[in-house]
């Protein structure tokens, strides 16, 4: 449907040919008009292929061509006689077709570009050995090798402490990066907002001068207005993907999101910029016209704004929530091992970091009421982020998981503040006051790897040893008493219940008496903090049985061999064992427990699939911008096969003009010297 | 199909574009060695990577833990490996005491040696290793396990825990053997235990009062016995964790050859594919002056 095409037959009739009249009188004149109308044609027709080539590279520009036609012939004697040439149009080159086309594929070049470009700043990062967290996390797993190794050494201790400072300080700088690229995100919409907005005013404007110009060329349309206006439009799709609908007029109306007008003949509305109620820190878009405001973030789509909302919520929001976490994961999982320990000062361990926290925010709009989220299993997180919502009945609520959109319905029962039961991983601690339609973002994971630090900065309160020590029983000067081959190996705990035993009933004894299970049912009677028979019978299980008390701490051991009547071993608190290096030997054992993504993967598998699931999306990113690229590069060389200006071609049209014209000038001349001719034949 | 001059133009600068941007890529492999340069590169390898740099460092530690373990365990071998010998020496003295043709005097001269072989033993039980360290307290070291108590008492004043390091992924191994267990826990002749210090005291007390020492000689002949026996498990200990040191190794350099491969830049292939693309973009470039040459306006 090339306009211009179909409007080329009938053209080029400027070198018809001079005919020989009967009428002298007219002759002359006719010639000479004739002559005329040739010169001012080509002079157009030059006028275009000099607009053109000035026009080489202005973006945007459609090259133009005169449409020629034959004047009206004069009715003679012999019959119709010609009266010379007229441009009958100058014609734009130009398909709406293909100009869509590249507005299209500039909206999705544009989009997927510029998440591209954003994937990259994650993925230079992520796997960088001086920047990422893996070489970092494994330095701390072996620093508490090295602790293992030499519980007691300063040195040991110390290294631990700058390896663990270093490990924090790469999540901190992994965190703040994708903070600062949230940032960057938030500028880049204010910046392409009102970059929508300065075109949408020029669309708008330009519509109001083609609708004039229109008017006053009786329908002709201003082709150079036109062809800016269509690059315009390419600018605007480049920002955020548009539609068109043409008007009588000659408008163009433009509509963005879900169909809101952005310019309407010569009017144009405004997007705005507000926080998200949801979460001040980002930025929302809002559409204002004559009737309100309304938040359309959620409906752009396509361009810049499109790519970088579509990477904060597909890529940075989920690595965020990934890298938290991890340490989130870390900091719980290590906190409660080393509570299970004993310091250097013989103290229970405290916490070693400082606790993670997991993110509610409440609704700017929000009546009342608080939400506060705790983490209970590390190894149920998701990296998802939940939305909690008031409902209308009473002390009901549900939250929404904003990824899979499963809900869980929470009924408080009236009580205030109520904990509710685990959900993924965490718990929700509400206070009453919301109401209904209020609703808070439960982020868990989101900022738990910011502000992580040490909650310990004594060396000694490290704490490597195990809590409790067992031993045969012996005499005040630590001579074995027993007489059997019976043998206890060093208990290892699972709580801090009843510990230490000094604070609890003592040291527990444990005697062997053949009849502990009542007659001929051997085992061992157990006294001291703990009043209980364990049944152990040596005939069948001397190879080992593990014994636990759930009351001590979940204490367990396991005894082997065949110990004779009456021989005893005993549990005591573990007090001065600098060398015991049993809870040092278990914290470093977390590094390969697969502790995290229900039991799925450990610390280190978590942040390697960071780096694989940022690796792969950059990769895809980057893969469909090439291709969309190719997209817009083949639509662009379509719509320049029609529209654009080849300068050889105007050379031609140049010569065949110039040409044209200089016979033209002869016709004139002609023209003149039969005139000439006439006035010497009057002439006496 | 028509070409407009000014995507003629576009097109050919865009081909020296790409053209440098795949050598700066080339260039930045070449001068790193490395293939993978960013995750996007390869997102499959780069996991590998972390995973197999992962591999590495926790052998390299499990190397040092070994290390460690090995140091002690030696020097675990070598205290006891003395105290082998000293009482190889008591036990001679005691045989020698045993002697009918020796009078009262030669007993108390072969006392004098016994009790500085106690001395000496009861040294060798307080052995401090390179941290200034007790090697023999269990959980704790630093608590001077042995004290002469006076009178044939002594007194152990550590635990009977044994420390556990890790040397490989499945395997621990323990670095010491507690006081109790080598120096306490001493079958004595008489039924029960007795410290290996008690029984040369009593070797030296029998000496002194001039009685028979055949008692003493199975006391001690037990110790030594003991001393051995602790010695060969030490020994055998010392031989798992060198044999695993050297496991580890030849695993560490399994994984990289794994890690080389997946990281690693051929770089034979790598020059030749930056010549190539020198030889394009030269193309490219040349491409470029021709088609501005070509215009039907030099001919007007």
């Amino acid at each position: 449907m090339t306009s211009g095409e179909s409007a080329a037959p009938g053209a080029c009739t400027g070198d018809s040919p001079f005919i020989p009249g009967i009428d002298q009188e007219s002759i002359v004149a006719t010639l000479l008009n004739i002559g005329v109308s040739a010169l001012t044609s080509y002079q157009r027709a030059l006028d275009t292929a000099g607009h053109n080539i000035a026009n080489v590279n202005t973006a945007g520009y459609s090259r133009q061509r005169v449409e020629l036609g034959a004047t009206l012939p004069s009715l003679s004697g012999a019959g119709y006689i010609g009266s010379g040439v007229e441009v009958t149009n100058i014609t734009r080159m130009y398909d709406s077709f293909l100009t869509t086309q590249v507005r299209n594929g500039a909206s999705s070049a544009a989009e997927l570009g510029v998440y591209s470009d954003y994937a990259t700043r994650l993925d230079d990062v992520f796997a960088d050995p001086n920047l990422s967290l893996a070489p970092a996390l494994q330095d701390f797993f072996d620093a508490v090798q090295g602790l293992a190794d030499n519980p007691s050494a300063a040195s040991s201790r110390q290294l631990l402490f700058s390896e663990t400072q270093s490990m924090l300080d790469r999540l901190d700088f992994l965190y703040s990066h994708a903070e600062d690229t949230r940032q960057m995100i938030n500028r880049d919409i204010e910046s392409t907002v009102q970059e929508i907005n300065a075109l949408s005013t020029a669309i708008a404007d330009i519509n109001g001068d083609i609708i004039l110009a229109k008017g006053l060329s009786g329908g002709n349309p201003p082709n150079d207005l036109m062809d800016e206006r269509d690059q315009l439009i390419i600018d605007l799709s480049e920002l955020v993907s548009v539609t068109s609908v043409p008007q009588d007029n000659g408008a163009l109306n433009i509509f963005i999101g879900n169909g809101q007008a952005m310019v309407t003949d010569n009017q144009a509305a405004t997007l705005g910029i507000i926080n998200n109620p949801a979460d001040i820190n980002e930025r929302s878009v809002i559409f204002t016209n004559g009737s309100g405001s309304l938040d359309i973030t959620a409906q752009l789509a396509g361009g810049r704004i499109g790519g970088v909302l579509e990477f904060r919520d597909q890529m940075l929001n989920p690595v965020q929530n990934q890298l938290g976490r991890v340490a989130a994961g870390l900091a719980i999982q290590f906190n409660a091992q080393h509570r299970l320990g004993l310091d250097l000062n013989g103290n229970p361990g405290g916490d070693y970091f400082t606790a993670p926290t997991a993110q509610v925010l409440p609704h700017t709009a929000n009546s009342g009421g608080a939400v506060s989220a705790s983490f209970t299993n590390v190894a149920n997180l998701t990296a998802d982020d939940y939305e909690l919502r008031k409902e209308a009945g009473a002390n009901l609520y549900t939250l929404t998981n904003l990824t899979t959109n499963a809900t869980t319905a929470i009924d408080t029962g009236g009580a205030s503040p109520y904990t509710t039961a685990e959900i993924d991983g965490f718990t929700l601690t509400i206070t009453a006051g919301a109401a209904a339609g209020d609703s808070f973002l439960v982020r868990p994971t989101r900022a738990a790897a910011d502000g992580i630090g040490l909650a310990i900065n004594d060396l000694r309160t490290i704490a490597a040893a195990g809590p409790l020590r067992a031993r045969e029983a012996v005499t005040a000067d630590g001579v074995p008493t027993n007489t059997g081959t019976g043998a206890i190996a060093q208990p290892a705990v699972s709580s801090t219940t009843n510990l230490p035993l000094s604070g609890s009933g003592g040291d527990i004894t444990l005697t062997f008496n053949p009849d502990a299970g009542g007659a001929g049912i051997p085992g061992f009677d157990v006294t001291g903090g703990l009043t209980t028979t364990l049944l152990y019978d040596p005939a069948t299980e001397s190879g080992g049985k593990t014994f636990t008390l759930a009351t001590k701490g979940g204490a367990s051991f396991r005894m082997v061999g065949v110990p004779a009547a009456g021989d005893s071993f005993i549990i005591t608190d573990n007090t001065a064992a600098t060398g015991d290096n049993r809870n040092a030997a278990a914290l470093a054992d977390l590094q390969s427990a697969k502790t995290l993504i229900s039991g799925t993967a450990g610390f280190q598998d978590a942040f390697g699939q960071i780096v694989s699931d940022v690796g792969s999306k950059t990769r895809q990113m980057d893969i469909s911008y090439q291709s969309h690229k190719g997209l817009l590069d083949q639509a662009i060389a379509q719509r320049e096969a029609v529209s654009g200006v080849n300068l050889d071609e105007e050379a031609a049209s140049l010569f065949k003009y110039q040409q044209a014209y200089q016979a033209a000038a002869q016709t004139v001349n002609v023209a003149k010297s039969l005139f000439d001719t006439l006035l010497a034949a009057v002439r006496r | 199909m028509r070409i407009s001059t000014s995507l003629l133009y576009q097109r050919a600068t865009i081909a020296i574009l790409d053209q440098q941007a795949k050598m700066a890529q080339t260039e930045l492999q070449l001068a790193s060695g490395k293939k993978v340069l960013k995750p996007s590169d390869d997102p499959a390898a780069a996991t590998r990577i972390l995973d197999l740099n992962r591999y590495i460092d926790t052998i390299e530690q499990y190397q040092d833990n070994a290390g460690v373990a090995e140091a002690r365990l030696e020097l675990e071998e070598s205290t006891l490996a003395s105290a082998t010998e000293l009482m190889q020496r008591a036990y001679e003295l005691a045989v020698q005491g045993n002697n009918d043709s020796l009078n009262a005097g030669d007993r108390q001269a072969l006392a004098k040696e016994v009790d500085q072989l106690q001395e000496a033993l009861l040294g060798l039980a307080n052995t401090k290793d390179a941290n200034g360290e007790y090697l023999f307290s269990g959980f704790q070291r630093d608590t001077r396990p042995f004290n002469d108590l006076g009178g044939g008492r002594f007194g152990y004043n550590g635990d009977q825990g044994q420390r556990l390091l890790r040397i490989s992924a499945d395997r621990q191994v323990a670095d010491n053997e507690s006081g109790f267990e080598v120096f306490m826990d001493v079958p004595s002749s008489g039924g029960g235990a007795q410290s290996a210090f008690a029984s040369l005291y009593n070797l030296s007390q029998a000496l002194k009062n001039d009685l028979a020492t055949t008692t003493s000689i199975d006391d001690v002949r037990s110790a030594m016995d003991k001393f051995l026996q602790v010695r060969a498990q030490a020994g055998a200990r010392l031989n798992a964790v060198r044999e695993q040191k050297d496991a580890n190794e030849a695993f560490k350099i399994t994984i990289q050859t794994q890690l080389s491969k997946e990281e690693d830049l051929d770089y034979a292939e790598a020059v030749s594919r930056f010549n190539q693309e020198t030889l394009a973009l030269q193309a490219a470039q040349q491409a470029y002056l021709k088609m501005q040459g070509l215009s039907l306006f030099n001919y007007m």
